[in-house]
């Protein structure tokens, strides 16, 4: 599972080290299921946050919007799919294939839990973007002080 | 964009550098390259790409394709963490003779450009009819 820190303050630079790690043994274990375009996980995603919500966008393209599972569960949403390849004919020549195809999944860690039923995720040109809320129960409110 | 940029004369490698600064980072998109029956098929990942700013163009047998990333922030939302950037998709390939320049045709869908090579008529080979004296 990938955590990722709210600021610089929660920066772990040994995550980084363990992160190259990993990408070292991927690199020599061959036969890997999935090429990487940029070693790193796939689908690559940006986080933004809102004043009581949080979005997760994703670079994922040729992903068809059945083929996308989303899991939401407290502060965690799961990305898993399948990215069918360009072609499956056997008798097609490859010169190049840089694509990663096959199927994934990724584990983000959000910065606050939210609400299953506080999700909207929408697909354009291939990029994902999941928006989630708070659940109504943990946003901050104001406390009228009363005269006594 | 380039409009902004002033050209004074003798100036031109310059002016150009503002540009492609201007259009952020360029990356070279990940390409699958496969060939079947005469036709070779390009499939080259430009997630963020709107098919309208998808830019193919083919001069001296060099095929280059440029797509420009639409990312807006999410209205009301500020980034926290990023593993990708906005920026251009840029990748050039040399066409070989074989290939008929003419009979490019393109397609962008799900943020996947397409591209569909034909090989030339000249270079499809061909059976020579062996006449009886």
């Amino acid at each position: 599972m990938l955590n990722y820190g709210l600021s610089g303050a929660h920066w772990d630079p040994f995550a980084e080290l363990r992160q190259l790690q990993s990408q070292m043994n991927r690199l020599f274990e061959g036969g890997a299921r999935c090429q990487r375009q940029n070693g790193s996980a796939w689908p690559p995603v940006n986080m933004w946050m809102g004043d009581d919500s949080v979005v997760v966008t994703a670079e994922m393209p040729d992903v068809a919007q059945d083929d996308i599972d989303l899991t939401v569960r407290e502060n965690t949403l799961i990305i898993a799919g399948k990215r069918k390849p360009v072609t499956e004919d056997e008798d097609a020549a490859w010169h190049r294939r840089e694509r990663p195809w096959g199927e994934f999944s990724r584990s983000i860690r959000l910065p606050l839990r939210v609400d299953p039923d506080k999700v909207e995720a929408r697909v354009s040109n291939g990029v994902l973007e999941v928006e989630m809320g708070r659940p109504d129960a943990e946003r901050p409110r104001k406390i009228e002080v009363k005269a006594s | 964009m380039a409009n902004e940029v002033k050209k004074t004369g003798g100036d031109v490698a310059r002016a150009e550098t503002e540009e492609t600064r201007d259009m952020g980072p360029t990356f070279r998109p990940a390409t699958d390259i496969f060939e079947k029956d005469d036709v070779v098929t390009l499939a080259i990942d430009m997630p963020g790409v709107a098919p309208d700013s998808v830019d193919v163009s083919v001069e001296n047998r060099s095929l280059t394709v440029r797509g420009r990333i639409e990312s807006p922030a999410p209205e009301g939302y500020r980034r926290i963490y990023a593993e990708y950037a906005p920026g251009t998709f840029e990748r050039a390939f040399s066409l070989p003779e074989t290939i008929d320049a003419g009979g490019i045709e393109a397609s962008h869908k799900n943020g996947v450009l397409t591209l569909t090579l034909k090989k030339s008529e000249a270079a499809k080979p061909k059976q020579i009819k062996v006449k009886a004296a």
